[in-house]
C-alpha cells in the first residue's frame, strides 16, 4: 500500500529521492483520511522548504490539513496537473499524485523519516 | 485516563483550558484561533475550548475559496461587514447573531483522537449534549448535497455537521498542522438570510428573494427553534457543561498567557492584510 522505496514523516507525507532531487506527495493513508480533495496548493518553484514544515495545503470535504515536508531545500518543480485536478491525489496519490520535486539541501535529513514498514505500524496505532 | 503527548513531545495533562471570550472582530478571532494551534505545535501552549463572538458583524471565507469570485466587497463595506479569510476551509459564513466555539488540541490526544471522522464525532457529542441543555435536540447528520448556489457554507450539509429538524444548526471547519488540530464552527442564535446573501455574489439566474427562500428552509437557527432569544453567555455555558458531560472532565477556566496574546497581536496583522484576505 505504501511504496517500500519511499520515505514517510509523521504528517502522513512521502518522499521519494533520486540523487539529490525529492519528490513529495501525501500518502495513501492521508488521501483516505481527508477524502476527496477539493483543493490543492503547494509552495512555489524557487521557494525554499524546511524539514517538518508546511510546503503546501490540501482541503477536502472533511479537513484543511498543511502539507508536511519531508526534507529542506529548494523547491524545482510543481505538479500544475494534479494541482488543477486534485482527484489525482486520491486516485493516484503516490505517482501520478506527486505534489513537488525539491532539490536536497541535506541528505541527512532522510535519516529523520521512517521507511515503509516503521510508517504502517505508526498508522496502524 | 492515559496522557497526552503535545507536538513536541511534551506530556501534557488531561486537563483542558475553558476561555469563555466576548465579542471581537473577526481579524483578532482568526488570529488567536491561529496563535493556539501555532503554539501547540511548539508544545508551548494547552489544549484549549474557547468560545467567542464577533463584533463588528464579519463575513468569513474558507482559506480557498475565492473572495474576488464569491464576495461583494463594496457590499460588505456598505454595509460596515468586515471580510476575513480563515486558516480553515469551507465556505462563506456571516458571524453577527451567533457563538463561535474554537478547539484546540495535539489530534492524538485521548479526547479527540482516532483521525478525522472519529474527531468530528468526539467533538459533536459535546456540542450534541450542549445543544440538549439548550432545549435544541439535534443530530450530526448528512442530508445529501445540495446545489452550490452560493459560496455559502450553510448550504451544503457535510459529514458531522448538526442538523435539528432538519435545518443545520452548526457548521464547523477544522485544520491539521504538525499533529495539532484546530477545530472551529459557528451556532446561529439568529439567521438573517437576506443579510448574507446581499453579501455574497450570486449567479445571475437566481433572484435573492428564492435563495434566501431556501437559505431559510436549510439553515436553522437558536432563536427559530426555541421561539426566544438566547444570549452568547448562555449558549456559551450550555456548550461547556455538553462538552463536561460528554467528556466526562471539568472544563478549567483560564486566561490567556502572554505569548498567546502576544503572538495573536502578530498573527492579527495577517488577517487585516488584503494580501491574506484577497489572495484569491
Amino acid at each position: 500500500m505504501h511504496p517500500k522505496d519511499y520515505k514517510y514523516t509523521k504528517g502522513h507525507t512521502w518522499v521519494k529521492v533520486a540523487g539529490d532531487v525529492a519528490t513529495i506527495g501525501i500518502t495513501d493513508f492521508a488521501q483516505k483520511e481527508l477524502g476527496p480533495v477539493l483543493f490543492a496548493e503547494v509552495a512555489a518553484v524557487g521557494d525554499s522548504v524546511t524539514q517538518s514544515k508546511s510546503c503546501g495545503s490540501v482541503e477536502s470535504d472533511k479537513a484543511t490539513s498543511d502539507i508536511m515536508c519531508p526534507v529542506s531545500g529548494q523547491v524545482l518543480e510543481v505538479n500544475e496537473e494534479a494541482l488543477n485536478a486534485p482527484e489525482t491525489l486520491n486516485k493516484d496519490p503516490h505517482a501520478a499524485g506527486w505534489l513537488l520535486k525539491v532539490r536536497l539541501a541535506n541528505k541527512g535529513e532522510l535519516n529523520h523519516l521512517m521507511s515503509a514498514e516503521d510508517f504502517e505500524k505508526y498508522i496502524a496505532k | 485516563m492515559s496522557t497526552a503527548f503535545s507536538g513536541k513531545g511534551m506530556r501534557q495533562s488531561n486537563s483542558w483550558r475553558w476561555l469563555s471570550m466576548g465579542q471581537a472582530p473577526g481579524a483578532f478571532n482568526m488570529a488567536l484561533d491561529e496563535a493556539l494551534l501555532e503554539l501547540q505545535t511548539q508544545g508551548l501552549s494547552v489544549p484549549t475550548l474557547r468560545t467567542y463572538g464577533w463584533s463588528p458583524p464579519c463575513l468569513s471565507i474558507g482559506y480557498f475559496q475565492s473572495a474576488r469570485e464569491d464576495v461583494d466587497l463594496e457590499a460588505c463595506q456598505h454595509q460596515g461587514v468586515d471580510m476575513v479569510r480563515r486558516p480553515t476551509g469551507g465556505r462563506a459564513v456571516l458571524h453577527h447573531r451567533e457563538l463561535t466555539y474554537g478547539l484546540v488540541a495535539p489530534a492524538d490526544h485521548p479526547l479527540v483522537s482516532g483521525g478525522i471522522k472519529e474527531s468530528y464525532a468526539k467533538i459533536s457529542r459535546g456540542l450534541l449534549l450542549g445543544l440538549a441543555r439548550l432545549g435544541v435536540e439535534a443530530q450530526a447528520e448528512r442530508r445529501g448535497k445540495a446545489n452550490a448556489w452560493t459560496g455559502a457554507c450553510f448550504e451544503v450539509a457535510s459529514d458531522y455537521e448538526l442538523v435539528g429538524r432538519g435545518k443545520k444548526l452548526v457548521g464547523s471547519a477544522q485544520l491539521r498542522r504538525r499533529g495539532v488540530l484546530l477545530q472551529h464552527g459557528s451556532l446561529l442564535l439568529d439567521f438573517d438570510p437576506e443579510g448574507l446573501l446581499e453579501l455574497l455574489v450570486l449567479p445571475r439566474v437566481v433572484s435573492r428573494q428564492r435563495a434566501a427562500d431556501y437559505l431559510r428552509g436549510r439553515v436553522g437557527s437558536l432563536y427559530e427553534l426555541l421561539g426566544r432569544e438566547v444570549s452568547l453567555q448562555e449558549a456559551a455555558a450550555a456548550l461547556r457543561e455538553g462538552f463536561q458531560e460528554s467528556w466526562g472532565i471539568t472544563l478549567a477556566p483560564g486566561s490567556l498567557t502572554a505569548e498567546e496574546r502576544a503572538r495573536a497581536a502578530e498573527l492579527e496583522a495577517k488577517y487585516r492584510s488584503p494580501e491574506w484576505n484577497l489572495r484569491k
